[in-house]
């Protein structure tokens, strides 16, 4: 399982974004490996079919299969559908990534 | 014969159950109790800004269906506000796309995109999880 996050900064204490598909950077989270990666967005300033490239990307290039996110668009939704991935809906906005490693239970340095 | 209600897709279920307003109110009748399908598209058509064809092929509805549903929908919300009466999201006549589940430890929401049985939560690990029917 190999699960994308989105956040605002390239640090392991960075929030999390609220705007998935625009969001600057992504945290790339391998569950078996417990292996993070953080990668920055090149789609995020784009105007057009935000949400289809990202996803697009994240597949292909990235083998992503889950996305967690406090919010997801609806294109970014029908294209997850689309492709089969887990979709994990957090209830908090407030959360880092640091806390979010916490629960996954990576130890992330 | 009143016509049988089509059902209509959901994307995400509600990420709460209702609304309790703030501050005092005298009069605690019953709840208005707001659809998932009236909540859908008050989230596609208010939130999301999607058109009402755009919106209205989402849930795999007709449009002439979906501006019924949102007239009921926008009219209980101006209830709720207006009145100052509580908010529950229940009931309906919805399909969730693909099986959700609501953890109790964590409180994220998730689905299991290959239709299968989930046991435990993908964040947490917890396996106190509940089923959300839709």
């Amino acid at each position: 399982m190999k699960i994308a996050i989105p956040i605002e900064s390239e640090s392991k204490h960075s929030k999390l974004s609220l705007r998935f598909a625009r969001s600057p950077y992504f945290a790339l989270v391998d569950r078996e490996s417990a292996q993070v990666e953080i990668i920055a967005n090149p789609f995020s300033e784009q105007s057009f079919e935000v949400g289809k490239k990202l996803l697009k990307w994240l597949v292909e290039q990235h083998q992503v299969n889950t996305l967690l996110a406090f919010e997801l668009g609806v294109k970014v939704q029908q294209k997850a559908n689309e492709a089969k991935m887990q979709l994990i809906i957090i209830n908090e906005k407030k959360q880092s990534l640091k806390q979010l490693l916490l629960y996954l239970k990576i130890d992330y340095k | 014969m009143a016509r049988p209600r089509q059902i209509s897709r959901v994307q995400i279920p509600p990420r709460v159950k209702g609304f309790i307003p703030v501050g005092y109110y005298k009069d605690q009748s019953e709840p208005v109790q707001l659809n998932i399908e009236e909540y859908e598209a008050i989230r596609l058509l208010d939130y999301e800004g999607l058109s009402q064809e755009g919106a209205a092929k989402i849930m795999q509805i007709s449009r002439p269906t979906l501006t019924r549903i949102y007239e009921r929908a926008r009219k209980k919300v101006a209830t709720v506000l207006t009145e100052a009466q509580q908010l529950i999201i229940e009931g309906g006549n919805v399909l969730f796309n693909g099986n959700w589940y609501e953890c109790e430890k964590c409180n994220s929401t998730f689905n299991s995109p290959a239709e299968s049985t989930v046991k435990t939560c993908p964040l947490c690990g917890s396996g106190n999880i509940q089923h959300k029917e839709g």
